[in-house]
């Protein structure tokens, strides 16, 4: 009796331990990849100066520099408004893709994944040259405009927003896809079915079946989506041409180039900062609708 | 010793000497067998160059494997900078304006060569003394497409011609060749380094007529051959290849003066492989890498080198006095400044 006991509280022990090395790994990646170099780039931002070799003291300089000097202040605030278009016309473009993936036989389904995946294999690079050449004045966007009637000579379509804006959606759009998909495949058809015999039309039924149960897919992919496009830096660097800044660049910039290590260091912790913030106002709004949701469905 | 034991231990010693011998005259032969150096790269033609007349014989020769890893110089400097204790390179390729902050930050080490090796240097592309062996010259010039541009452009403030209007390239400021058109801007306008007022005032003028400005040589580049852009700042080096292939793009220059950069190797601090870095970097000067480089790009050579005429010939002209004629950049100042030019520009610019 007393060894029964003994092993079931060994058993418990056990048991209580298990967790920590499972998540051991996890935790020491992220540690020794994440947390101590994220330190590193706080100490950086305390610097005083526009060097971190050498440099000692502590100052809150670059941050002040960040948050009164209004070109920052205005670069944030494209930043951040580049990343909720951006979300938001990758949800309007890949929720439908996502839901009809999810509703295919795995088979049918398999190719045009692939489809969707493939350009996530590509460099980068190669998309972004791939665009201009495609939005060149002898581009093929131009010729087909031009065959159209719509325009009567070539004109200038990429170095602005509207293509840096457009060539993200591209980059990023299969995340916000597979996102949707994988919640979209959890959700039963047979409660599409029964919101039909309950006479809800199709849209009623998007609206007030499909959209609750979908998201926390939408939710996450545009989160997913916002922080890729908040912290691109290729894109607008290279289709910009300079009409086009956002943070991402700068701090690259500063960084790399200027070697201004505590500027792009406090730059990069008040992107890290605004972003986390945006991200958790989406949660809590998110949050807060499907719990409203729940509860009106569980009254009726 | 009979005689029995007398032969058996002089035939095992000749057996063993005889095994043996061929690794020890390879060792002689092949010193560096083994041995791998890291070098960060520019990648394209500049890296194959590299690759077939420096690093292919020095493996013939010596056994000494050597890696490029392409990325920007700047890159490479942040990375060796950011890492002290173990830096990523065993040498490192970078330009002018790189050089003042690696030397601050002790992250490169003078090249230690001989006389007889550096003496072959061109005694005025050496800017910083001991650190650094310079391998080509790069300048920034004017360029435009001599068929869709009438009227032939002298200077960088042409770009500002009215009939140029939405079709000049340029660089920024994060390539360095901005850096060089910029302070061209600045001093012929009467400022200097400490002084860029007259650059922005010139970049006021020629921004209606910019389509883009970019970081990227090959966006550049992009630009020009789809005609996207007819006219800009450009490397001198790049437009001879365009020539070359057939473009119509003149090489043009500037009147404000030619404004240059060079591009170095030098040995980082903490190499493992010193011996093997000293090779590198005599093979370099001494081999036919300045040669063929200037055969490709038409680089005027760094060292005392007599380019075969075919190559003497056709190597970008800088004017009667050579390299003498380049303007002097003080990039100390450049490296102090460039961060708040940096961010001037993009605020003026957008």
């Amino acid at each position: 009796m007393r060894n029964k006991a003994l092993l079931g509280l060994r058993g418990q022990g056990e048991a209580s331990t298990a967790w920590m090395w499972q998540i051991a790994p996890t935790v020491m990646l992220l540690l020794f990849f994440f947390i101590l170099p994220l330190a590193g780039v706080v100490r950086t931002s305390f610097y005083p100066g526009t060097r971190s070799f050498g440099a000692e003291g502590f100052s809150f300089e670059q941050y002040l520099k960040v948050i009164l000097d209004p070109f920052y202040r205005s670069v944030l605030i494209d930043t951040i408004v580049d990343g909720l278009i951006v979300s938001m016309v990758c949800l309007v473009i890949g929720f439908p893709v996502g839901y009809s993936l999810a509703r295919l036989p795995p088979k049918q389904r398999r190719w045009r994944l692939i489809l969707v995946i493939l350009p996530l294999t590509l460099s980068l690079v190669v998309i972004v040259f791939g665009w201009i050449v495609i939005l060149g004045r002898g581009g093929l966007v131009n010729q087909l405009l031009v065959s159209i009637g719509a325009i009567d000579r070539p004109i200038r379509l990429p170095y602005n927003r509207t293509a840096v804006l457009l060539i993200l959606v591209q980059q990023f759009l299969p995340y916000m896809i597979l996102s949707v998909m994988s919640v979209c495949s959890k959700i039963d058809p047979v409660l599409e079915h029964a919101a039909a015999n309950l006479r809800a039309n199709r849209f009623t039924t998007f609206r007030r079946v499909i959209v609750p149960l979908a998201a926390p897919g939408i939710v996450s992919g545009m989160i997913l989506v916002f922080i890729l496009t908040v912290s691109a830096f290729v894109t607008p660097r290279l289709v910009g041409g300079g009409n086009v800044q956002m943070l991402g660049s700068i701090i690259y910039e500063q960084v790399i180039v200027a070697l201004n290590w505590p500027l792009g260091g406090a730059l990069a912790m008040v992107l890290l900062i605004v972003t986390s913030i945006v991200i958790s106002l989406a949660n809590l709004l998110a949050a807060k609708k499907f719990a409203r949701h729940r509860s009106s469905a569980n009254a009726k | 010793m009979d005689r029995r034991s007398f032969l058996k231990t002089t035939s095992l010693t000749l057996a063993a000497a005889t095994l043996a011998a061929p690794n020890i005259l390879r060792a002689q032969a092949k010193r560096f067998e083994g041995v791998t150096l890291n070098i960060n790269g520019y990648g394209g033609d500049y890296d194959r160059i590299l690759k077939e007349s420096v690093a292919k014989p020095l493996e013939d020769q010596t056994g000494l494997r050597v890696v490029y890893t392409p990325s920007t110089a700047s890159a490479a400097v942040a990375r060796i900078i950011a890492s002290p204790d173990n830096p990523p390179f065993d040498l490192v390729m970078c330009d002018s304006p790189n050089m003042p902050d690696l030397i601050k930050a002790g992250a490169i080490t003078p090249t230690n060569l001989g006389p007889d090796v550096i003496g072959r240097i061109v005694p005025s592309v050496r800017e910083f003394g001991d650190y650094g062996i310079p391998m080509s010259v790069a300048s920034m010039i004017v360029t435009y497409n001599k068929t869709l541009v009438k009227s032939p452009l002298t200077s960088f403030i042409d770009l500002a011609r009215p009939d140029l209007e939405g079709r000049v390239a340029m660089f920024n400021l994060e390539n360095s060749g901005g850096v060089l058109y910029f302070l061209a801007l600045a001093e012929a306008g009467g400022g200097n380094v400490d002084n860029v007022d007259p650059a922005f005032e010139a970049l006021r003028k020629i921004k209606p007529n910019i389509t883009a400005v970019t970081p990227s040589t090959v966006n550049l580049l992009q630009l020009f051959e789809q005609e996207e852009a007819w006219a800009g700042a450009f490397w001198d080096g790049r437009v001879f290849s365009m020539q070359k292939a057939g473009k119509p793009m003149a090489l043009v220059p500037p009147k404000e003066g030619l404004y240059a950069l060079r591009s170095y190797v030098s040995p980082v601090k903490g190499t493992k492989h010193p011996d093997a870095v000293k090779a590198y970097l005599e093979q370099l000067v001494t081999g036919p890498f300045i040669t063929e480089l200037s055969r490709f790009f038409g680089y005027v050579p760094t060292t005392n080198i007599q380019l075969p005429p075919d190559v003497a010939a056709s190597v970008i002209p800088y004017g009667k006095g050579g390299l003498e004629s380049l303007r002097a950049i003080n990039w100390e100042k450049v490296a102090a400044y460039r961060g708040d030019w940096l961010s001037r520009f993009n605020r003026e610019m957008r």
